[in-house]
């Protein structure tokens, strides 16, 4: 059997103790920026990014691989103990998990978390390996004209399947695309766009750009919000999950390992659509929904399996075809172009020409997955007391290693103040709400198209009806066409609408239309007096960018239009409608507050028989649930 | 196909989106946008920016120093003593990090340039 040859092969890889121990310093920062709201897997990569060019290639892939799947781990520990998601992806683990935390479940609650992601990791590594020879084998047939098609379909079904507006997310890419033009021209030497200044003639370095845009400008946009942290404090005895949970958890388990490794191969799929997607299912068949956002364990084995599985399987178009499915794998792409330095090409020639690469990366996975699963479960303590430490002193320490990693690529100022550009545009895209991660996957791949572009016309003697006669570059440019028109018909765009109405909310849209649901701001505070500013985790999520634009979205479609924006306003409002509702429990009446989450119809809005403005509140502060 | 073809062909691309955002934001009316906070936004770009200045004339240790000082002012929630203390302890991680551990070829004080 080649697969168990070849598993083999990476096992033996992805044992020896060198990578072992990059495998474990990998899970290790994974776990704790996910563990830490407020730093992603995308600065800290192109942070650590400039270190691993002296590794060996196959140890700095397992490493940087291991902070992307560790930090889905980590996320999930913060989303059930303080409510607040660690990473975007564990956004819905805040529903069940945290409601389960505090019913004095949290034990369990993150022990089903971790073994879900363990399980999840290791189907999703078998996917990786079942699917990786057909589609390598596919891969060999390409030329230049495939790839140009396959990179046009990879960056708009990006566009299409992540989150936010499609019409600016599109002029992202177009950004990015042609700022990634700039240097000098491979062809013809002629420098581009370079301004007579020399440090531009190489192109613009890929790690500033990352690090202003997603590490520097979400600290600005976060220092806005007050932030205040509870966790819950109790003793995490208990980790095992009683058999009743197990048998419980186990079906939602293996529904959302399907639906993250579905997902993940997707292009802009990634680690955030799928968990939303798992919840969604789970509530739709489960007998009971109303437990939902009140601790039913299967809305934290769910998602948590969807999105370990999705954060594992985006890595398939790129060890396959070298094309990457996120701005996080076009990261890693970046990574392997570096390696090139060492003779590895970043296309499907690197699975057949270095399968120990290969397949010691997808074995390390599960090697890694293991790592996690006791790095999580018995020193969860360790974790918890990581987020005593306050945001004040965490992001001045974030932005000093912001600043020696993007000087320390390559021993540039220019480097430096180019992430500060980068910041304060990042910053300003932040404000208008328009997603940074499309710019990133058209600067990175940029290139790539460019020259897979006119390499195919050099082919065809500028021809460009050859995109059309080769077979598998027609199937590819088909679907594009298809995608297109489908956004752009107004069918589409009205049933877009509609299900984010709550019509026919299980089509398209699992995101907007199941959390306004149940991220709800009315239930039952704990008992712990929250200030109004602390409340759900909405207020943060609008500072983590992948959240935000779907929020927007959601607000679009009902009319409301960036005003949960300002926080000043939102917790004056979030505190009217407080106070409207205990005076109306005080006068007996139960206001919307006594109701219960299942009460809400699908809008998120509470039912009819109130006067318009109090819809505002809940309105506003449900649709700023993340996506 | 001159190497300037590529990039104009997305510049008018690029050009097209202006053009309709501008239109669609003229015909549909907007709430405006959240109120830009002056001070986070200013005290981490004058972080960075003094890092930018100092790192290569004044060594790692002073950009380091200053940087984190700066950047602390940008919330409101800093305390002078905590951040300085703070500061001290960063920057000296920061050297054996990056200089001692990593060798990055970096002055660490003015006088060893």
């Amino acid at each position: 059997m080649e697969l168990f040859d070849n598993l083999l092969l990476g096992l033996s890889t992805a044992l020896q103790f060198n990578n072992l121990l990059y495998c474990l310093i990998g899970v290790v920062i994974g776990t704790a920026i996910g563990v830490l709201p407020g730093i992603g897997p995308i600065p800290t990569v192109a942070l650590l990014l400039p270190f691993t060019f002296g590794l060996p290639p196959e140890s700095a892939l397992i490493m940087l691989a291991g902070i992307f799947y560790g930090a889905q781990y980590g996320g999930s520990t913060t989303a059930i103990l303080v409510n607040v998601p660690g990473e975007t992806s564990s956004v819905v683990t805040c529903l069940d998990g945290h409601a389960m935390a505090r019913q004095g479940r949290a034990g369990p609650a993150l022990a089903i978390a971790a073994v879900s992601s363990f399980f999840a990791g290791t189907v999703a590594t078998i996917v990786i390996a079942l699917l990786s020879l057909p589609l390598a084998a596919l891969a060999l047939k390409f030329t230049a004209v495939e790839y140009f098609s396959l990179l046009v379909l990879g960056l708009l079904a990006a566009v299409i399947l992540a989150h936010g507006s499609v019409s600016k997310s599109l002029a992202m890419v177009f950004l990015g695309l042609l700022l990634g033009t700039i240097g000098i021209d491979v062809n013809s030497g002629a420098a581009r766009m370079t301004f007579g200044i020399p440090a531009l003639s190489d192109g613009l370095d890929f790690v500033p750009v990352a690090m202003g845009m997603f590490g520097l400008a979400e600290i600005m946009a976060n220092l806005e919000r007050n932030e205040v942290r509870q966790v819950v404090s109790q003793k995490l005895r208990d980790l095992v999950p009683t058999r009743t949970d197990l048998k419980a958890a186990f079906p939602a388990m293996v529904r959302g390992t399907a639906i993250g490794s579905a997902l993940g191969v997707l292009p802009g799929g990634g680690a955030a659509l799928p968990p939303f997607t798992a919840y969604a299912l789970e509530k739709k068949i489960a007998r009971d929904p109303q437990r939902f956002g009140k601790g039913a364990i299967e809305g934290v084995a769910g998602p948590e399996a969807a999105n370990n599985a999705g954060a594992q399987t985006s890595f398939i178009p790129l060890l396959t075809l070298g094309i990457p499915a996120n701005a996080l794998m076009a990261l890693m792409t970046l990574m392997i172009g570096a390696l090139m330095m060492q003779g590895i090409q970043p296309d499907p020639q690197v699975m057949t020409e270095q399968p120990a690469l290969v397949w010691g990366v997808i074995a390390s996975m599960w090697t890694g997955n293991l790592m996690l699963l006791i790095i999580n479960l018995p020193l969860v303590g360790l974790w918890v007391s990581m987020l005593k430490i306050p945001y004040r002193l965490l992001f001045p320490a974030i932005v000093l290693f912001c600043c020696i990693g993007t000087y320390g690529i390559s021993n540039s100022v220019f480097n430096v103040w180019l992430m500060l550009g980068c910041a304060v545009v990042g910053y300003f895209f932040i404000k208008v709400g328009v997603e940074p991660a499309p710019l990133l996957l058209g600067l990175v791949l940029g290139p790539q198209l460019e020259e897979n572009f006119r390499r195919a016309m050099q082919l065809s003697d500028a021809d460009p009806s050859v995109f059309l006669t080769r077979p598998i570059s027609a199937v590819l440019l088909a679907v594009v066409a298809v995608l297109l028109l489908a956004m752009l018909s107004p069918a589409v765009l009205r049933k877009r609408h509609r299900s984010a109405g709550g019509i026919g909310r299980q089509t398209r849209q699992p995101p907007s239309t199941s959390t306004p649901i149940d991220l709800n701001p009315h239930r039952p505070q704990p008992p712990s007096k929250g200030t109004p500013s602390r409340g759900p985790p909405h207020q943060f999520l609008q500072a983590r960018h992948p959240g935000r634009p779907q929020a927007d979205r959601f607000l679009e479609q009902h009319g409301e239009p960036h005003r949960h924006r300002d926080p000043g306003r939102f917790r004056l409002r979030l505190a009217a409608a407080r106070r409207r509702t205990r005076a109306e429990r005080r006068a007996g009446h139960p206001g919307p507050a006594a109701g219960d989450d299942g009460e809400r119809n699908a809008s998120g809005r509470p039912h009819s028989g109130q006067r318009s403005d109090r819809h505002q509140a809940p309105i506003s502060i449900s649709a700023c649930s993340p996506s | 196909m001159g190497p300037g073809y590529v990039p104009r062909a997305i510049a008018l691309i690029l050009l097209g989106f202006g053009l309709f955002f501008a239109g669609r934001g003229l015909a549909r009316g907007h709430a405006g946008i959240e109120r830009v906070q002056a001070r986070p936004m200013l005290g981490i770009a004058v972080a960075v920016g003094a890092f930018a200045l100092l790192i290569e004339d004044a060594g790692l240790v002073a950009a380091s120093f200053s940087a984190v000082l700066l950047a602390a002012a940008a919330s409101r929630e800093s305390r002078l003593f905590e951040v300085v203390l703070f500061g001290l302890c960063v920057t000296a991680g920061a050297v054996l990090l990056f200089v001692k551990a990593l060798a990055l070829p970096v002055p660490i004080w003015p006088w060893s340039l």
